[in-house]
């Protein structure tokens, strides 16, 4: 009874979720999010098919592993069986299960013990699937839970069905970063404490990744390993696929200053350096550095370019950040907060230059945020909960920070 | 007590932050507990140590009523001059000492001693053992003395060649040690004293008059003996002394001249009557010649007399030798005639009776010896039987007649003689009254004279033989008769030899004794005019009037409180300016960094005051810490290290520690005002912003640009860029690492000085190996004895005058040492280089050669005339010749012709220099501890060795400051560097976070501290070096000169310990740009 309750009740959130939601990459991904939680779901994702190419990709997908750059061949894997065959599979022993033939999840580290993957059904179509993997408490899906989950695909079916989804050529992207089954402990006290626990994710080249968590989350970590400020404690960092794993000082210093650009919430500028002295500062690091006036010139300073910190307001501060940040041609750029301190037009200033250094220059900016509305500008967004990917979204149409309003 | 001082201006929790504030920055606030404590640990461990030395010295001087003034007179001084003395305000007792320089012998050593009388008020000898002297034969030793020539309590001792001793031998009845030697040998060599009653001297002949006067003054005992008020006090009293000189050297004078004139008068009456004697003696001498004279040809005469008998008495006895040679010969003829006779008689019997009756006869025989001069010698006995004689004056029938007498003793009857005979004769007619025999003999004496007819005239010439014997018996007779009477005149003639030679000899003696007389007479007389010419050339009493810095001990003593606490005060200062600077510098940056924290805490509402109480407390408690700390160490470390080490040579007890609670607190309050100084112009202009100015980022005073790009990289410019946008910061840490680096070569200087100064003494300047000072009396006999005994055993020598010689420089009495002799010779023994040429000095030059240590402290320059005074005491003006380059001593070098021309007499050599060359060390010795007249014997290696463990105790107090400078260096860099990683952390990490690397990023703290660190080792090489000079200024005295020009040695070292604590300092802190935490900007 108190089971047909919950499933009522996450029925019915799901409902509001998909109809209430204008956006309905977010209603997708909320409605994902809701049964995950409500099953207490290790992982899952929306598959969903290309009737072009007739492979499904993952649309959303929420949990550890990071599958957003794979693709299936519709008929081929569980996902397949089920968008090809429009039935859903409850998947209890995998080991003993003919069905099934291994999971992408896999390679992202998350080894599958149940498994459900139910078809998305619009009226005419099956339009992909939905997949959820595991359960946090060892246990294995119910039948009951199974149908909970049609019942979600179905009205996520429906929603898309009457809202439309477009969901837009997705080119093959270059990884830049690999975290792989990345850890990171920190002392304290007596024992440790685990600040990352596993992460999974890949950042391509020219993307604008949004990391999204609460405060002491592990979003800061992950950007901080990312950007060779901290070392890992266990797992894989992967550099163009070079492992950064357990590099040397000398190494990470190398990889600083050649493949990162970081943009601080403090701005961290130099006190005693002029703004395009700051600039300049840095990239006399490289070879082949952007001109440090054309870097102020990028971020709309140039009349303020001789000018100390001090001099500056706060978002003058975070710009000249930035062109320090760009100025070395870094392959990607790390922003920690930038908006925090500083007021809304402020802020939408900085995520300008941010948006436009991603468009012209071509740069991979990685921002971490708690502002969900600033996700909207991303291509993707990372959530991060409890030193885990919560999820990873897909925009599938990111706003121009313009349009950003909070 | 703190409750209400935080209640009433601290909030508890202002408080809290304001101690958590404090350990946050535990690396500041340690720098500048410690240097503070450093700070105040040189500066009251120096004065404590100063204090406790002086206060130890004081209370000895009080346990032997050390004398406040000592008076020595050219014409010694008398009981009135004492009585005078005692009643002058402020002197408390006056004694009159007797002292003499004698040579005690112990072994085949001579040591030098000064015989000094005991004293009762005044310089009481401290008792170490036994008792003191009760009768004129006991004496007491100087334990020192008597510790290193092994001499005890009860031995015997032989005092030479002391001057004014009644006796030689003294009992040793206790070991002493005298107020007057509170400084060891090893420190203060010079005679050591032995005391003895004044008894023991021979007062009478100084006319009760003392050698010298000592005096105590009121009030002085349980004061400070070396503080300022002590010093003006006796100055006060040593003012009203040396006017009572004034008075008591002319009374002297006049009193002197009187008793010499009037003994001089005594003496021309004495030498006329003596020459009236003499002349009387003389007329008697001559009378007695004459006589004497006249003997002598009486005695001539006899002699001549004598002569003549002597001849006649030979001529005589030639002639009576003559006589006796005649009548032996003669008596020789006469006795073979005899025994011509015998013989014949024999025949005659044969012939007449047969030889049985001749066998049967006992015929005599020949005579074997006779002496001519027998009386009863005859030659007319002849002994024809034996026992038997005939005289020849008888016929020779009777002698037959007797021969045949003797038969019938043989048993022959006259009956068988007659048969016999009748055989021959056939009968014999017997006439009547006729015997048998008779007629037998008839018979016989016929045949007999039938074959010898010459009887007669033989016993004729016996009878004349006779004759001449008598006479030549009476001849011998005569003759013995005169020549007994020869021999009384020669005995009387000779004892007339002995009796004038007597008389002769009595007149040479009465000779001698007038000449002797007379020549005492004259010399008498010479020596009158001597005494007449002495006492007009007498020269005016002069009183010597010594303060208590007049004693030796007392002196360096006095200069050793007065150096440490010199020190003290120099070191202190350049301490106190680098903690000021370091809590300056601490709190300034300390507020520089919570700049916007002061900015938020005073748009707060909190008053200006309140935050500058978290700063304070920070600066101040700091401080405060630091200080009582350097108190406590400078009494538990400082103090007792000095104390020992100083006290090692001194006799007296130098272990009570000294507290100056006043000066302790003065210390701790000055400290509290400089730190609240300090932290006040640390924090004033922050303090004084508005908080909306201290919350917003700070921005470097202009922002002009020259538009034109530098060649240097930003990075490189941007240290520069650092150094002059934080001037303050970079000017303090350069004061404080010029501060310390100056502390260093400070304290390296004075010990580089010092040592070197010896050094070169020893090598550059003093070549000889010893220098042997003769006493005047023997000086003239043993050293030339001596220079050759030394040449011989292969050692050169070089023999010189030397003599103590006060001169007047700078308004006060200095003590010089003549070195009188060729400059031109002396130059291999002692090398006296111009102090100005640098040159070898004209060793012809007119003047006195001053030793160049007196520059310092008198401007003497060639040319000028100054006052020296001769042996007594008498002031003569000389001439300066120039300077001459010598660390220590006090030599004045002169030749012999200045030396006459400014003391008007010929200088007499009575110092041996002495270089062993290609003799032993030993040997050389062994030559001058053997020889008698040797004053004294310094040995250049053991005075090196002592001037070197002298110099150990200002070597101590040199490596004290630079430990302490050392520490001070160490904290002020490890507090620079730390302040300044601190401060630039965030730029760091925001370099290494954008890429640069950990070279690049420690290069850019680095860079800026080595730039720092040279900037102010240069500063304070300069500082260093005016600090050393300073120190060293202080240091010398009239006799000491070090090394004024800077010791590179000391520079070297004073580097290298700020560039190794720099080094380590930067390496340490500089470890934390490694770890920086990257992640700590995001």
């Amino acid at each position: 009874m108190a089971e047909n309750n919950r499933f009522t009740k996450a029925t019915w959130k799901i409902m509001e979720q998909l109809l209430e939601v204008d956006n309905l990459d977010e209603a997708l991904s909320g409605s994902l999010e809701i049964i995950i939680r409500e099953l207490d779901s290790e992982a899952g994702a929306i598959w969903y098919l290309d009737p072009k190419t007739d492979r499904l990709s993952p649309v959303f997908h929420v949990g550890p592993a990071d599958i957003s750059n794979i693709s299936v061949e519709n008929g081929i894997g569980l996902e397949g069986v089920v968008t090809k065959t429009g039935k859903s599979i409850l998947v209890t022993d995998p080991q003993n299960d003919p069905r099934f033939e291994g999971s992408v999840f896999e390679d992202s580290g998350i080894e599958a013990k149940t498994m459900i993957c139910v078809p998305l059904n619009n009226l005419n179509d099956i339009i992909g699937c939905v997949q959820l993997i595991n359960k946090n408490d060892g246990t294995e899906y119910t039948e009951e839970e199974l149908q909970l989950c049609e019942r979600m695909a179905s009205l996520a079916a429906m929603t898309i069905d009457e809202k439309g989804l477009i969901i837009p050529e997705e080119e093959e992207k270059e990884v830049l970063i690999s975290l792989r089954d990345v850890t990171k402990e920190f002392p304290s006290g007596d024992g440790v404490l685990q600040v990352l626990k596993g992460i999974n994710l890949d950042i391509y080249k020219n993307e604008f990744v949004v990391v999204l968590g609460e405060s002491g989350c592990g979003k800061s970590t992950m950007m901080n390993i990312v950007g060779g400020m901290e070392a890992l404690t266990d797992g894989k960092l992967l550099v163009e696929e070079k492992d950064f794993s357990h590099p040397t000082d000398a190494d990470l210093t190398e990889f600083r200053r050649k493949y990162i650009g970081f943009i601080f919430q403090s701005y961290n500028l130099m006190p005693n350096l002029t703004a395009v002295e700051n600039v300049r500062f840095v990239a006399e690091l490289v070879d082949e550095p952007m001109d440090s006036a054309e870097a102020i010139a990028k971020v709309n300073l140039s009349d303020r370019a001789d000018n100390y910190p001090g001099q500056l307001s706060g978002g003058q501060q975070q710009r000249v950040s930035i062109a320090r940040a760009i100025v070395k041609r870094p392959k990607l750029i790390l922003a920690d907060e930038p908006t925090a301190a500083l007021d809304y037009t402020t802020s939408i200033e900085v995520l300008k230059v941010v948006e436009d250094i991603v468009r012209d220059e071509g740069t991979t900016v990685m921002m971490v945020t708690h502002n969900p509305e600033i996700a909207k500008m991303a291509d993707r967004v990372v959530k991060v909960r409890s030193g885990k990917i919560a999820s990873i979204k897909r925009n599938l149409h990111p706003l121009h920070a313009e349009e950003l309003v909070w | 007590m703190l409750k209400n001082w935080y209640g009433d201006c601290m909030k508890k929790t202002q408080l809290k932050d304001s101690l958590r504030n404090i350990s946050r920055q535990k690396v500041s606030f340690l720098s500048i507990v410690i240097i503070a404590a450093m700070a105040v640990m040189a500066y009251t461990g120096l004065n404590f140590a100063s204090e406790a030395i002086s206060g130890n010295a004081s209370r000895f001087y009080d346990s032997v009523k050390f004398r406040d003034v000592e008076i020595v007179s050219s014409l010694l001084v008398s009981e009135e001059d004492l009585k005078a003395l005692k009643e002058i305000d402020g002197v408390e007792n006056a004694e009159l000492v007797w002292q003499s320089y004698g040579t005690l012998k112990k072994g085949n050593e001579d040591i030098s001693v000064s015989v000094v009388s005991l004293t009762k008020e005044v310089n009481v000898p401290s008792l170490v053992s036994g008792r003191l002297p009760k009768s004129a034969d006991e004496c007491l030793i100087d334990f020192e003395l008597a510790g290193k020539n092994d001499i005890r309590e009860g031995d015997k001792i032989t005092i030479k060649d002391a001057a004014y001793l009644k006796g030689e031998e003294f009992k040793v009845c206790g070991l002493s040690m005298n107020a007057d030697h509170a400084v060891n040998m090893m420190a203060m060599p010079g005679a050591r004293y032995v005391t003895v009653l004044p008894d023991a001297f021979d007062r009478e002949s100084l006319d009760g008059c003392g050698m010298k006067a000592v005096a105590g003054f009121k009030d002085v005992i349980g004061t400070n003996r070396f503080g300022a008020d002590y010093k003006a006090y006796t100055e006060g009293v040593l003012d009203k002394i040396e006017a009572l000189a004034d008075t008591q050297t002319d009374r002297r004078t006049d009193a002197i001249m009187d008793k010499y004139n009037a003994q001089i008068a005594d003496g021309e009456e004495q030498l006329k009557e003596a020459k009236t004697q003499l002349d009387a003696a003389k007329a008697e001498l001559d009378a007695g010649k004459a006589e004497l004279d006249a003997r002598e040809q009486e005695y001539a005469d006899g002699g001549k007399l004598l002569s003549e008998k002597e001849k006649e008495i030979s001529d005589a006895e030639k002639k009576l030798a003559e006589a006796r040679a005649q009548l032996t010969e003669g008596y020789r003829s006469i006795d073979d005639a005899k025994n011509t006779v015998r013989e014949n008689v024999k025949d005659a019997i044969r012939k007449g009776l047969g030889q049985e009756f001749v066998d049967a006869v006992k015929w005599g025989s020949p005579t074997d010896t006779f002496d001519v001069d027998d009386p009863n010698l005859t030659a007319t006995r002849l002994y024809l039987l034996q026992h038997h004689y005939i005289d020849l004056n008888e016929p020779m029938l009777g002698h037959i007649s007797f021969v045949l007498s003797s038969l019938l003793q043989q048993g022959i009857t006259e009956e068988q003689i007659l048969a016999a005979a009748e055989k021959v004769y056939g009968v014999i007619e017997i006439f009547p009254e006729e015997g048998i025999i008779q007629a037998v003999a008839r018979k016989i004496t016929e045949t007999y004279n039938n074959f010898d007819n010459k009887y007669e005239q033989f016993a004729g010439a016996a009878r004349l033989w006779d004759e001449k014997h008598a006479e030549y018996l009476a001849a011998l007779a005569q003759l013995k008769d005169g020549k007994a009477q020869w021999n009384a005149g020669r005995t009387e003639y000779r004892n007339a030899r002995v009796a004038l030679d007597y008389g002769w000899s009595k007149y040479n003696d009465g000779l001698a004794q007038y000449e002797a007389g007379l020549n005492e007479y004259n010399l008498g007389l010479a020596e009158l005019e001597k005494a007449k010419a002495r006492l007009s050339g007498v020269d005016p009493c002069q009183w010597v009037v010594l303060g208590p810095g007049g004693n030796g001990s007392y002196g360096m003593i006095d200069s050793s409180v007065k150096n440490i606490s010199d020190m003290g005060i120099t070191f202190a200062l350049i301490f106190i300016l680098v903690g000021a600077l370091v809590i300056y510098a601490t709190i300034g940056r300390i507020v520089d960094e919570q700049r916007k924290l002061v900015g938020a805490t005073k748009a707060l509402g909190l008053y200006r005051r309140e935050i500058f109480q978290k700063y304070l407390m920070f600066g101040v408690g700091g401080t405060i810490i630091g200080m009582i700390l350097g108190v406590v160490g400078g009494y538990f470390l400082i103090q007792p290290i000095l104390t020992v080490t100083y006290g090692r040579f001194y006799n007296f007890e130098c272990s009570h520690k000294a507290f100056i609670l006043l000066m302790s607190l003065i210390v701790i309050v000055c400290g509290i005002i400089l730190a609240t100084v300090a932290v006040w112009s640390a924090c004033s202009v922050l303090l004084r912003s508005s908080a909306m100015n201290l919350m917003q980022d700070k921005a470097p005073g202009t922002s002009k640009k020259s538009g034109k790009a530098s060649s240097k990289s930003l990075y490189t410019r941007l240290i520069l860029l650092n150094m002059l946008t934080d001037k303050k910061r970079v000017a303090v840490t350069i004061v404080s690492i010029a501060g310390c680096c100056a502390l260093l070569v400070g304290g390296f200087t004075m010990r580089i000085a010092i040592v070197q100064a010896i050094d070169r003494q020893f090598t550059e300047i003093t070549h000889y190996d010893s220098i042997t000072i003769f006493s005047d009396d023997a000086a003239e006999k043993q050293l030339p004895v001596t220079q050759t005994r030394l040449e011989s055993a292969g050692a050169d020598t070089f023999a010189l005058m030397t003599a103590d010689m006060p001169f007047v420089a700078a308004g006060s009495i200095k003590p010089g040492l003549i070195y009188c002799g060729d400059l031109d010779a002396i130059q291999s023994f002692f090398a006296a280089a111009d102090g100005t040429a640098g040159e070898k000095i004209d060793a012809d030059a007119e003047g006195i050669w001053v030793f160049s240590g007196l520059l310092d402290k008198v401007d003497f320059k060639a040319g000028d005339t100054f006052i020296v005074y001769d042996r007594n005491m008498q002031p003569h003006s000389a001439k300066v010749a120039g300077t001459f380059k010598n660390y220590f001593g006090r030599e004045i070098l002169m030749n012999e012709k200045t030396y006459e021309s400014i003391f008007g007499e010929v200088p007499e050599n009575n110092t041996l220099l002495t270089i062993n060359k290609n003799a032993t060390a030993e040997s050389v010795k062994r030559i001058l501890s053997s020889t008698d007249g040797v004053e004294s014997t310094a040995y250049s290696l053991e005075t090196h060795d002592e001037y070197r463990n002298l110099a150990s105790a200002l070597d101590l107090i040199a490596l004290l400051m630079v430990v302490i400078a050392g520490v001070m260096a160490y904290f002020i860099i490890l507090n620079l560097v730390t302040m300044h990683v601190n401060q630039k952390r965030r730029e760091l990490t925001i370099m290494r976070v954008n890429g640069f690397t950990v070279k690049e990023a420690i290069g850019y703290i680095l860079r800026e501290t080595v730039v720092s660190n040279i900037v102010g080792i240069i500063l304070g090489l300069g500082a260093g070096m005016l600090l050393g000079y300073r120190v060293i200024m202080l240091l010398e005295g009239v006799g000491s000169h070090y090394i004024h020009e800077p010791r590179p040695t000391a520079m070297l070292l004073a580097i290298l310990i700020t560039i190794i604590f720099s080094v380590l300092v930067n390496f340490l802190a500089l470890r934390k740009v490694r770890y920086l935490k990257l992640t700590d900007i995001a």
